[in-house]
């Protein structure tokens, strides 16, 4: 009935849907869920005040890999949301750009409607919101030289980040512009911890999309994602005894 | 009807996918998923049009306005327009589309993929300061590798490269384990709130 | 009158111009005049050679070939030294992409390269696919059913006519999973390694690499050749030096000029914190 291999997996899928289910319930119920602060989320919100004060664009920066959505541009949807609708709030300028196909028109829908939402149809300017395509380093040289016309005051940058990290993020350094960086990939994590001013890495970057909406179904999910790191963490310091004790256990059962 | 659709698209082709990867039952495991992940691929394909569509609007407009940079609207166009034509006249293997990719695509593009070099040295320069003893550890430990991972630096302590790659090896590999599990975790559980409708901010409409 | 700026300052804020310049000629001088500093070899790098030579000779070979414009010059010199090792043995090759769309060509630009000096016949032991979309969606579809995502080639030949193709059931009939890109061996990993239990070797970007080490160290990869200095190191294991050794000793210049701009950097700071005004 079972592919081989997967026993271990489904069992810890179950129990992954069974927390989610739990915390649902738990919120639902009113437990409050008390969850750490996130410099990088609450960051966005300095970062429009500042294109605020200055004048000049808070920069949307939502980079794919390949021409199809990801969970990091997904992911990201809910940060651009957040900014925006906070630049709506102050009349800050807003510019987004994605070189994902599939996330250009999330993001053209989610910033438009923010516009309409707070009854400024008016500001919303449909050149603001741009797909610079593309998975190639020449496409990138376009974006930094938007950055570069368009002033910059502050950027976000999040997605499925690959080498175009560095150069967005010394372009925004050199702009004087405050820097927000949100993405997985380890292998860009280094980058942002240098470069920008506040970050998201790793689950932060799923995580602040839930707390960004403090929905008490989200809410649970996020509980789940948090026990799951903690029963991973029980699994490595078992398997790590029960190998120093020679046994092999632990392994084989997860192989199974 | 404009969300529940996608949706449930959603929940049946997620939870296919799922049942596919779990079950040994022929329905989920080969004709769902395999038929699923084959129209998937055709799917992204479309968006790559999608991608040009787009481009061409944008530029279009730019162009007939005489916006900001309007001449490279234009090349872009030619070149976009011009390098799709002549691969779909001559194929991709054509020595005329082989000449222009090999002369212009590849060196462009390294020249600028190389920038991250000069980029990565400056960078490093600026922001690796001993402030406090922790980013004295973050420095030390860097520049034991940044040293050890090339000729010059194991020719002036042979035992850099060893050490270099133990930190790789262990150090490293440990830290950006722990990291991948918390990710992975976000990973499942935003594929989770997506399949079962609760995510919908991919859907252009607040959750 | 402006005061011109002390030493610690001067010495925490080089132009960056100055250091741009400094980094080309650094990567200039070794290319044209090499030094020929030996390399070390690495865990990963002995790992990888080791795993391919273990697969028996005339094993059929998956191949992701994830190489496009930007990251060639880093790539390419490990895919040359793999291609010699894997024509040595008369593997069958299945280059595949779903990262790069101009993967296809530099594959068959490599495959021209070494593919004569070992008399190869394409189609027979060597074949090309094109560029699929869908990225992890187009790895695991591929898992599943190699024949229906490439009906056809890179030139538009039928695969099913192919004796290369003909001897392919499914995933289980390759011996190893080459993987060649800039990104890190996770999508594989989960949508092949995981699934079907075929043994990877990766090779990747320098930037990538520390990421991709915890594959290895957790034996989800059986090998990792990390950026120039692992192509350096597997040219040296081949004993068939090539353009990675050449290019070894501008890596070893620009590296130590990092070392020294972040001692001058760290040298300024203190001195502008002891000194007599203080910190700037």
């Amino acid at each position: 009935m079972l592919n081989a291999g997967t026993a271990a997996k489904l069992v810890f899928f179950c129990l992954f849907m069974a927390v989610v289910y739990w915390g649902m319930k738990a919120v639902r119920r009113g437990v409050n869920i008390r969850t750490k602060q996130l410099p990088g989320l609450t960051a966005i919100d300095e970062a429009v005040g500042r294109a605020t004060e200055l004048g000049r664009p808070f920069f949307a920066n939502i980079q794919a890999s390949g021409p199809h959505i990801e969970d990091q541009v997904l992911a990201s949807c809910e940060l651009v949301r957040y900014a925006v609708q906070s630049a709506v709030r102050y009349e800050a300028p807003f510019m987004c750009v994605s070189n994902s196909p599939d996330g250009h028109p999330i993001f053209e829908e989610i910033i438009s409607s923010a516009y309409m939402a707070a009854g400024k149809p008016e500001l919303y300017n449909p050149n603001n919101v741009r797909f610079i395509g593309g998975f190639s380093s020449g496409t990138h040289v376009q974006i930094m030289q938007l950055m570069k016309d368009e002033n910059i005051a502050a950027q976000l940058i999040s997605g499925n980040l690959m080498n175009q990290t560095m150069f967005f993020a010394e372009t925004g350094a050199a702009l004087g512009a405050i820097q927000i960086g949100a993405t997985k990939n380890t292998h860009q994590m280094p980058f942002l911890a240098m470069q920008c001013d506040y970050s998201l890495l790793g689950d932060d970057l799923y995580a602040a999309a839930t707390m960004i909406s403090r929905d008490p179904v989200r809410m649970g999910c996020l509980t789940a994602q948090e026990t799951g790191k903690a029963l991973a963490l029980v699994v490595i310091v078992v398997g790590v005894v029960a190998r120093l004790m020679g046994s092999n256990a632990v392994v084989d059962i997860l192989r199974r | 009807m404009r969300k529940e659709i996608p949706i449930a698209v959603s929940f049946l082709a997620g939870a296919s996918i799922v049942l596919g990867f779990f079950l040994n039952v022929p329905f989920f495991k080969v004709t769902a998923s395999r038929q699923l992940l084959n129209w998937a691929v055709i799917v992204a394909a479309f968006a790559l049009a999608l991608g040009a569509g787009n481009l061409t609007r944008i530029h279009v407009t730019n162009a007939a306005k005489r916006g900001k940079h309007w001449p490279y609207s234009i090349i872009l166009l030619v070149c976009l327009y011009g390098y799709l034509g002549l691969g779909l006249w001559r194929g991709a293997s054509d020595s005329i589309y082989q000449w222009w990719f090999n002369g212009a695509l590849v060196p462009g593009n390294s020249t600028v993929f190389s920038l991250n070099g000069f980029f990565i040295i400056s960078a490093a320069y600026r922001t690796w300061r001993l402030r406090n003893w922790r980013a004295a550890l973050l420095v030390g430990t860097a520049i034991l590798v940044v040293l050890g991972r090339v000729g010059i630096g194991q020719a002036m302590w042979p035992a850099l490269g060893p050490i270099s790659d133990w930190i790789m090896t262990y150090p490293n590999a440990a830290g950006m384990r722990g990291i991948m599990i918390g990710a992975a975790l976000g990973t499942i559980s935003l594929g989770l709130r997506i399949i079962l409708g609760i995510e919908r901010g991919h859907l252009g409409v607040e959750s | 009158m402006e005061s011109k700026p002390d030493l610690p300052y001067r010495l925490q804020n080089i132009d960056t111009r100055i250091i741009h310049a400094l980094i080309l000629i650094l990567i200039l001088l070794p290319l044209l005049r090499p030094i020929g500093l030996p390399v070390q070899i690495s865990a990963g790098t002995r790992a990888a050679y080791n795993a391919i030579e273990a697969i028996p000779a005339g094993s059929l070979v998956l191949w992701a070939y994830e190489m496009n414009a930007a990251n060639e010059p880093e790539l390419m010199p490990a895919a040359i030294a793999w291609f010699h090792h894997l024509m040595r043995k008369r593997c069958k090759i299945v280059a595949f992409s779903i990262y790069s769309e101009e993967a296809p060509i530099f594959a068959q630009k490599a495959f021209e390269t070494v593919g004569k000096e070992y008399n190869y016949v394409y189609g027979e032991e060597f074949v090309v696919m094109p560029f699929r979309a869908g990225m992890e969606t187009a790895v695991a579809a591929i898992g599943r059913d190699i024949h229906g995502v490439f009906p056809t080639d890179f030139f538009g030949n039928r695969t099913d006519t192919m004796p290369l193709m003909q001897e392919i059931k499914g995933l289980s009939d390759f011996a190893i999973l080459l993987k060649t890109s800039g990104w890190g061996p996770d999508v594989f990993v989960r949508q092949m390694v995981t699934v079907y239990g075929i043994p990877m070797v990766a090779n990747c970007t320098g930037i990538v690499a520390p990421g991709a080490m915890a594959y290895l160290s957790a034996g989800q990869i059986q090998g990792l050749v990390g950026a120039l200095t692992g192509a350096a190191e597997y040219e040296q294991l081949l004993r068939r030096p090539g353009t990675a050794a050449a290019m070894m000793d501008a890596q070893s210049t620009t590296h130590m000029l990092t070392v020294i701009l972040v001692l001058l950097g760290n040298v300024g700071f203190y001195a502008s914190r002891r000194g007599p005004k203080g910190g700037r």
